[in-house]
């Protein structure tokens, strides 16, 4: 009877940690396949929306916008180098300064004048002073 | 409004306070509108940009300078940036602004002694009558 009980006994405490270490080895097992299913990325669908660099009937190439919801294609030119240097179009604005100093002295209209001189210079096509 | 006159100003400036009724007196006599823009660092419109600080700044002179002035940027450029964002501005600025039926022309006028105020006032006079005409013909 003694023999039986402790002879079930350590059946059952070895049947418990085998099967206890059986399924950390499993749970080890599952998670190694997890890692190798996931480092395989599945392929990005081709984008459907976006800029996408084309050739137009010139054979120059240039860039389209194909809109996300709408049906919407907005063809943009590539940039080229210009062969000449590109200028600023807007106008200087026309202002005079003056320090309270030049202002209070009696040469002020004189001085009005040649700057309002030097302003129709520039604006007919020089450089920018004012 | 062909011409008008606008004053900026600061608060706590003295200056600004002696100029103040003596452009007022002189607007009032040419009847020319007059506008006084409160600029300063406690003034509401702090952050406006003002006709005479856009001077102070790298780009403006980038832009706009002359020759000299920009042969001279790369080294002046970081106090002026500096100006730029402490905010600093020179007050009062008087802006006599006219439309000689092209296009808006300005005349900015920095800073105020007290000491030579007849002279400047004079000078204001005859210039806002003068342009008084060419507005109206």
């Amino acid at each position: 009877m003694v023999y039986s009980v402790f002879y079930y006994g350590m059946e059952a405490i070895t049947r418990a940690i085998l099967g206890f270490t059986l399924k950390l080895y499993e749970i080890a097992k599952k998670k190694e396949k997890e890692k190798v299913v996931k480092k395989k990325k599945k392929e990005a669908p081709a984008p459907t929306w976006g800029f996408f660099s084309t050739v137009n009937m010139y054979n120059a190439k240039e860039y389209t916008w194909v809109g996300k919801s709408t049906n919407l294609r907005v063809s943009i030119p590539s940039l080229i180098k210009l062969p000449i240097k590109a200028h600023e179009t807007a106008k200087p604005p026309e202002r005079l300064y003056f320090t309270f100093g030049e202002a209070a002295s009696p040469d002020w209209f004189k001085e009005i004048e040649h700057l309002a001189e030097l302003i129709e210079k520039s604006s007919k096509g020089g450089k920018g002073a004012s | 409004m062909l011409l008008e006159v606008i004053m900026e100003a600061e608060v706590n400036c003295p200056f600004c306070a002696r100029l103040k009724p003596l452009l007022e007196k002189l607007c009032r006599d040419l009847d020319v509108p007059l506008t006084i823009k409160y600029l300063g660092n406690r003034a509401v419109a702090a952050y406006e940009p003002s006709v005479a600080s856009s001077t102070f700044s790298p780009e403006w002179v980038q832009r706009w300078g002359l020759p000299e002035h920009k042969k001279k940027l790369e080294k002046i450029a970081p106090v002026l940036s500096y100006l730029q964002n402490i905010g600093a501005q020179t007050f009062p600025n008087v802006i006599i602004k006219w439309h000689d039926g092209i296009r808006t022309k300005e005349i900015v006028v920095r800073g105020f002694n007290p000491r030579r105020a007849n002279e400047y006032l004079r000078n204001l006079y005859v210039l806002l009558s003068t342009l008084k005409k060419v507005v109206r013909r």
